[in-house]
């Protein structure tokens, strides 16, 4: 362990802003970066699955006229 | 061989291969990435000149390195594109742009943050940053170009020769702090010499390097499928696999 308190680990002797904002921006990039395709396919398979009701509520009423 | 590589170049086979994998491959990601950056954080030592800034080398260099190989994967899916037409190394390199470029400009703000203490400036325009924001600049580009041409069939060909043609970038960023020395130091590591950092330090690194590899590996399989899905999204396995949900 290079600290000997939290509160110089959370200081880094200086450079803690420098250090956590790295830290930090890696962290949202990366995350963001799983995020963003996950949302996007659970879009489109929520459109798809609408249009599948739709044509099936459609075919039921074809079927009953 | 060829006839799994035949398979795993339909966008419907790969869908289903990559759903098997990414579990793996993520807890593989996810684990390297928190021992690496815990070790780097907490345990490596501090370097005896820059003190507690050089913790930011354990994500600034694996997502410089990763900045270029993605540039380089893309490329080589474009070539895979243009010479056998194959569907799926399309969707590659689309995916692979926005990642791409996300950590392009990743390497670029930490290397500013890291820049501010240890060189008293967050920019200069040395030839390895120029370089690289050149790099950001490509990829930006294969988004830009595809997203502005409507025919699917002419914008994946041109964005393959934009993405292909981006590669003379590649060894200009590396050996761009041999040529022209200036601010940016050269490379600490090489595959054929010993690395120029003690053990403590260069271990997180390589686990942070192999945690970005992994990563972007499991984020471009999560937009390619995602893309997939999109592009096929009228087929009948993709119908059967909404009503399956």
């Amino acid at each position: 362990m290079s600290f000997n308190s939290f509160a110089e680990f959370v200081q880094m002797g200086e450079h803690g802003v420098f250090v956590w904002s790295c830290y930090g921006i890696t962290f949202v990039v990366l995350i963001a970066n799983i995020l963003r395709p996950l949302h996007i396919k659970n879009a489109v398979l929520r459109a798809r699955r609408q249009a599948l009701v739709q044509e099936q509520a459609r075919q039921t009423d074809r079927d009953i006229t | 061989m060829w006839k799994w590589l035949h398979r795993l170049g339909s966008p419907r086979s790969f869908f289903d291969l990559s759903g098997r994998w990414l579990p793996w491959l993520g807890f593989l990601a996810g684990a390297l990435l928190v021992v690496g950056a815990g070790w780097g954080l907490l345990f490596a030592p501090e370097d005896y000149q820059q003190g507690n800034s050089a913790r930011i080398m354990y994500v600034h260099v694996p997502a410089s390195i990763l900045a270029q190989s993605s540039y380089m994967m893309m490329a080589a899916s474009a070539l895979v594109f243009l010479v056998w037409r194959i569907k799926l190394a399309d969707i590659a390199v689309q995916c692979a742009a926005p990642i791409g470029a996300s950590i392009t400009l990743l390497a670029l703000v930490t290397g500013a943050i890291w820049g501010k203490p240890t060189w008293g400036t967050w920019w200069v325009w040395d030839a390895r940053l120029t370089s690289t924001l050149v790099l950001l600049f490509l990829f930006l580009g294969v988004i830009a170009l595809r997203s502005a041409m409507d025919n699917r069939d002419a914008a994946g060909r041109a964005t393959a020769v934009l993405a292909l043609v981006g590669v003379v970038n590649l060894p200009i960023i590396k050996y761009s702090v041999d040529w022209w020395f200036t601010l940016h130091q050269p490379s600490s590591f090489s595959l054929t010499e010993r690395p120029a950092m003690p053990a403590e330090m260069w271990l997180p690194l390589l686990i942070m390097v192999l945690g970005f590899y992994s990563f972007f590996f499991v984020a471009w399989m999560l937009r390619i499928r995602a893309e997939i899905l999109q592009r096929e999204s009228r087929t009948q396995w993709v119908n059967d696999l909404v009503r399956r949900l």
